[in-house]
């Protein structure tokens, strides 16, 4: 693992982070926004179940930026920092919610064997969300998992990190 | 075979495709984004795709292997059809997937050694999407 980043910035001035980096290709840069942005604003599944997919995929991958970022509209939909701590291994005997527990079972189904999901478990997604829904999710878990990795491979993690609440990301940010 | 009903699998086996089509103006942005993650040496971003995909077990992909060198591709450590920079991207993607935080300063100057830092960048976030994208056929159970 390295907190140096292994490529500069792309932005004179600018520290490399994921963004500065992200920017020596401007196009993929760009194509990745419009993507999370939607998933996040646009989406069908609730911010604050998303948000404890990606704070699960945090914690499980060990990212060290993912892990202390807030986005604003899962708190806005009622996430605490009470529930995110309960967000880690024996979850399943948590004060969670069955909606929350529910998502962090299929989120460590998808992160440790994808392949072997329970009948249970499937039954159980179709029975609290719509096929639409799910695969929203599961994107959002595979850009959850894909964008934790490109930072701790770039080295774009910082070495140390306050909790930071961001603006949920959204299209309407960038313009 | 996917647990979700509603994917279209009339034109045969169900497909990410079908699934991401539950959710078009999704299915539109990663057509997209997948498009702009080509812009690495596509045999190479291709060798690496599949042996994340056999890593995962991701069979759908791995029975579309083809060709002498594809064929060879789980023996690439000592196969003589993959010169020294493929095994060391290969090695690299293994690693990423297997445990990111393994990857040293000098696994990512080894790749870089034949990349510029935006195909470096580039070649990066590919291996996330294969890995993410293995996962989601997998889970949802559609090639």
């Amino acid at each position: 693992m390295s907190t140096n980043p292994r490529v500069p910035s792309a932005v004179p001035g600018e520290a490399a982070t994921l963004r500065s980096v992200l920017a020596h290709c401007p196009d993929l840069a760009a194509a990745f926004h419009r993507l999370y942005a939607t998933l996040w604003s646009d989406g069908i599944v609730s911010q604050d179940i998303k948000e404890t997919a990606r704070m699960r995929n945090a914690r499980v991958t060990d990212c060290g930026f993912c892990k202390n970022v807030r986005f604003d509209g899962a708190l806005a939909a009622g996430l605490d920092e009470n529930q995110v701590d309960l967000i880690r291994d024996g979850h399943e005997t948590s004060a969670l919610s069955d909606d929350h527990k529910l998502v962090l079972r299929y989120t460590d189904a998808y992160l440790q064997h994808p392949s072997g999901l329970p009948d249970e478990l499937a039954d159980a997604m179709r029975a609290r969300f719509t096929d639409a829904e799910i695969v929203e999710l599961t994107l959002a878990l595979t850009m959850f998992l894909g964008m934790a990795k490109v930072l701790v491979s770039l080295g774009t993690e910082p070495e140390q990190m306050e909790r930071t609440v961001l603006p949920t990301p959204s299209l309407a940010a960038r313009r | 075979m996917t647990w979700l009903e509603g994917i279209d699998a009339a034109a045969g086996a169900p497909t990410a495709a079908g699934a991401l089509a539950l959710r078009p103006e999704l299915a539109e942005l990663v057509a997209a984004y997948d498009a702009e993650l080509r812009c690495v040496e596509p045999v190479l971003l291709e060798l690496c795709r599949l042996r994340i995909a056999q890593l995962l077990g991701d069979s759908t992909q791995v029975a579309a292997l083809t060709g002498s060198k594809m064929a060879a591709l789980a023996a690439y450590p000592t196969s003589p059809l993959f010169s020294e920079y493929e095994r060391t991207c290969l090695n690299y993607a293994e690693q990423y997937v297997i445990d990111v935080h393994s990857l040293t300063d000098a696994d990512a100057d080894a790749v870089k050694q034949g990349m510029t830092d935006a195909e470096f960048v580039g070649f990066t976030v590919a291996l996330g999407m294969f890995e993410g994208f293995a996962r989601f056929r997998l889970i949802l159970g559609v090639s």
